[in-house]
């Protein structure tokens, strides 16, 4: 039953020590049902406590977990409507697939013709039907993820956490799952709570994100907000790849601010406050919002440098530049790869950049 | 977690106080005033006055460390040789070679000790320091054997061979690199073969004679003719070296 | 493909270990077997005769309770070290590293101290002036001293302490490899905290299980100095019998059957196990 007036979980200034520190820190947050949630951050920014909080393999020394509307205070991990799928997967050795899965449902004492029938069913769903009798250690780094998932899954709890669920596997299995796991939830229906440290995984698979730093809530939102309306400077550097650039404010009018950076001439950004005028801030702008030119004109609201090609990487579809801004000042620049190899540049060359004053995402220092 | 802890943490506590128990109670009585009862009356040294001035214990100290050392260093001599040429050699398993380097470690010593008995008696080598030495090494290298093989297991043979291919002869290659390698596992196959050898007492009980009393041996023989705070004095010291040994063990491991 | 560099060393490696073990171990091994086809002597003596008498002797009621005895306290043994020992073993494997090396040199010391010397701590505590009946009496539970020592519990109380360690080792060591995710996966699939023992840790420490079991059950079926003080002429067992053919009665053949029925039993359950690499790590 689902139940439209309670979100699905919700946390609840979540607060958690290791000795000195503060692994997690006043955390809150809401996650809907159906919804398929990601919890990113660099490691040890307590994403992977607050997973096992959720879980109750751990209790919180302040604050609460909510799943359903029901307080899960104090409850230990087999009383939770929630399952994991853990890092490396923790597959029992010593059981086979079919057992390994079966073994959540034994534990409820479910009778035996429903653990058939929906282990069955759930193989059926993870495309591995025909593997049910061997061992874990017979299956490929891709089937025995998606046993895990299955073994969560039977159990239809209101929850599927899922830490690091692709960590171990290699690049091409990695993006094949990525996007399977999300038509299986769509399919299922049950909400997914994923924990990751590869912020494009999290971007493709998420309907919401959530940024963690430090134990700290950061930014939560849709994948788009979060990489074109960072809210603070450690989710634009962490979110996507970044170029910066430090400066002052000089001045502000009605349309657009004028920021300073030293040895550069004045770069056009968008408005800010007036109290800003004077201040130190970050100036970040995203490769792809960097276009490279041999002429030196541009429009009204655009800014132009003069840059060195440094270094040029050939991906296919699309070409990476370095270039050298100033002194001990790189930027990458992504464009779409000409086919023509002469319009392309050269390293060694010199050139100029142009952006969208408006792309020119600033934060207080 | 914690609260599943916390009754197997209680188990395993008294699991410790069972093991200690015992040694510990000896350490205390033996600075015990009382003669004859098991019951406290007032600490002193004497037991261990008594134990120093006793010149057939430190006859059989000294039969026991000659007997532990040399063979110590006959099962270390012979076990590298050994160690070197299972894990080294060809590949081919050899199950009757491994049963005869395993049996001596498992069966009950009670067996070990009446075949030595037997074989000595009938081609009539007087039983004395020497049957008890070889009766040692026959435990003891085995034993060696197996803690330096299970170290070559760990000790990449491309390393002997990138010496070869340097030019090294086989013998320059195990001196230079095989054998500094296995430094501690020699070290530590020692330590344990020699505690092994002076704690023994079932084997030496039956392969002993004239003029080979061993510490064990004298300890047994005190224990029949009375129990007496000496002995508990002895057991003392007895448990102090062998914590001094495995200390000592331990220095050599973090080397 | 290069070989080894010493992978056509000469034999002469080995030739020293052959002999010592062949002329040591071998022979008087083969010896015993060929004795014990003889027969006893006037003056206990060795008579070369070839027949199966002593093995036939083994059937004799006369000694059934002894191999009843053997056999049912080094079962025992076996079962309460395990019981006993687990625990210990499981909380040493979860501990912090720290606390791991304190508690392995714990168990280590007991493993190493002389086997006489934790015999004896027994005697102490158990004959009739021993410690356990002078402090019972001194608090007056007791009016009299109880006859603890030369009973089969005494010998049962020492082997269990004697044996104890050789069970806790590889327990630990089978267990610390177990990743504690399994018990975490477990938990979460709505184990309770029993069933996570006995679906996960106990399964996945089987191998240490069966390692410690044979490490117990084979010193404490041949046992020698446990029975002996402990038990005295009261509770004999297959070491103590053994050690009373050669010494005492001086039937050397009947001695050396028994010797050699047991040494067989040690070769057909241990060996197998013994051989597996795994089982050493």
């Amino acid at each position: 039953m689902k139940s439209e007036k309670f979100p699905r979980v919700q946390i609840n200034e979540l607060t958690k020590r290791h000795g000195d520190t503060l692994a997690v820190d006043r955390l809150s947050f809401e996650v809907k049902s159906d919804e398929f949630f990601s919890i990113l951050g660099p490691s040890g920014s307590g994403k992977t406590t607050t997973l096992r909080l959720i879980a109750g393999l751990i209790q919180p020394d302040e604050g609460d977990i909510v799943i359903d509307g029901q307080s899960m205070k104090g409850l230990p991990p087999n009383q939770r409507p929630v399952n994991t799928v853990f890092q490396e997967y923790a597959l029992f050795p010593h059981l086979t697939v079919w057992n390994n899965v079966a073994f959540g449902l034994r534990m409820q004492g479910v009778a035996h013709s429903e653990i058939s029938a929906r282990v069955g069913e759930v193989l059926e769903i993870v495309h591995l039907p025909g593997k049910a009798d061997r061992l874990p250690s017979a299956l490929s780094g891709g089937e025995q993820q998606r046993v895990a998932l299955a073994r969560a899954l039977v159990n239809r709890p209101a929850v599927i956490l899922l830490d690091e669920p692709l960590g171990a596997l290699d690049q091409q299995l990695r993006q094949e799952m990525q996007r399977e796991l999300k038509v299986i939830q769509a399919q299922v229906g049950i909400t997914f709570i994923c924990v990751t440290h590869h912020q494009s995984e999290a971007l493709l698979m998420s309907d919401r994100v959530a940024v963690m730093n430090e134990g700290r809530l950061m930014q939560i939102g849709e994948p788009e907000a979060l990489y074109s309306q960072p809210r603070c400077l450690f989710v634009a550097q962490f979110v996507g790849q970044s170029n910066r650039l430090e400066g002052e404010v000089l001045a502000t009018n009605e349309t657009h601010s004028v920021f300073q950076s030293v040895g550069l001439k004045p770069i056009h950004i968008p408005r800010v406050s007036q109290g800003m005028t004077g201040n130190r801030v970050v100036m970040i702008l995203r490769p792809e919002q960097l276009t490279l030119s041999r002429e030196h004109e541009c429009g009204p609201t655009e800014n132009s440098l003069e840059v060195k090609i440094n270094q040029d990487f050939y991906l296919g579809d699309e070409m990476q530049y370095v270039v050298t801004v100033a002194p001990n000042l790189s930027w990458t620049v992504r464009m779409a790869s000409q086919p023509d190899r002469n319009a392309r540049f050269c390293p060694g060359e010199k050139a100029f950049i142009r952006w969208e004053a408006q792309h020119g995402l600033i934060f207080p220092q | 977690m914690h609260r599943r802890y916390r009754w197997l943490t209680g188990i395993s506590a008294g699991t410790l106080v069972f093991l200690y128990g015992p040694i510990v109670v000896i350490l205390i009585f033996s600075f015990n005033a009382s003669k004859i009862s098991a019951v406290w009356e007032g600490g002193t040294f004497y037991w261990y006055r008594q134990l120093a001035e006793n010149h057939a214990l430190w006859l059989a100290t000294s039969n026991s460390l000659i007997i532990g050392g040399i063979s110590t260093l006959v099962s270390l001599a012979l076990g590298i040789g050994a160690a070197v040429y299972m894990e080294r050699g060809r590949a081919s398993s050899q199950p009757l070679l491994e049963g005869i380097l395993l049996l001596p470690l498992v069966i009950p010593e009670v067996m070990l000790g009446v075949a030595l008995l037997l074989f000595f008696v009938m081609i009539e080598w007087p039983l004395g320091l020497a049957t008890v030495t070889i009766g040692h090494c026959v435990f003891n290298l085995p034993l060696v054997i197996m803690v330096l093989r299970a170290r070559l297991r760990k000790i990449d043979p491309v390393w002997e061979d990138a010496a070869r291919d340097l030019g090294a002869t086989p013998w320059q290659a195990f001196v230079h690199i095989t054998f500094p390698l296995l430094r501690p596992a020699l070290l530590g196959a020692g330590l344990m073969a020699f505690t092994l050898s002076l704690d023994d007492f079932v084997v030496t009980f039956f392969t002993t004679g004239p003029g080979a009393t061993t510490l064990p041996l004298k300890v047994f023989s005190m224990m029949r003719t009375g129990i007496t705070p000496e002995i508990n004095a002895l057991s003392a010291l007895l448990v102090t070296v062998s914590m001094l040994l495995i200390g000592l063990s331990l220095v050599f491991q973090r080397k | 493909m290069m070989n080894s560099s010493l992978a056509r060393h000469p034999s002469f490696l080995l030739l020293p270990t052959l002999l010592l073990l062949g002329v040591f171990f071998c022979i008087p091994v083969l010896l015993m077997f060929g004795v014990s086809l003889a027969s006893r002597g006037l003056y206990g003596g060795i008579e070369w005769t070839l027949n199966f008498e002593n093995y036939l002797r083994l059937a004799d009621p006369l000694y059934w309770n002894i191999y009843g005895r053997s056999l049912f306290l080094a079962g025992a043994t076996t079962v309460v070290c395990l019981a006993v020992g687990f625990p210990l073993a499981y909380v040493m494997a979860r501990s912090s590293p720290r606390m791991q090396n304190i508690l392995l040199l714990l168990v280590m010391i007991p493993f190493w101290t002389n086997f006489l010397v934790r015999t004896y701590a027994w005697i102490f505590l158990l004959r009739t002036e021993g410690f356990f009946n002078s402090v019972l009496m001194h608090l007056r539970i007791l009016d009299a001293p109880l006859d603890l020592l030369y009973t089969n519990g005494a010998v049962f109380i020492g082997l269990v302490y004697g044996y104890l360690p050789f069970m806790i080792l590889p327990l630990y060591v089978a267990i610390e490899r177990i990743s504690p995710s399994f018990e975490e996966a477990a938990l979460d699939l709505y184990a309770s905290g029993l069933s996570v023992f006995w679906h996960v840790v106990i399964p996945l420490a089987r191998p240490g299980i069966v390692a410690g079991c044979i490490l117990v059950f084979i010193p404490s079926v041949g046992a020698f100095i446990t029975p002996h003080l402990l038990g005295g002429g009261q509770s004999m067992m297959l070491g103590t019998l053994i050690q009373h053919e050669f010494l005492v009665v001086r039937d050397w053949p009947f001695g050396s059957a028994i010797s050699f029925v047991l040494m067989l039993l040690v070769v057909v359950v241990g060996i197998p196990m013994f051989t597996r690499r795994k089982f050493w790590g």
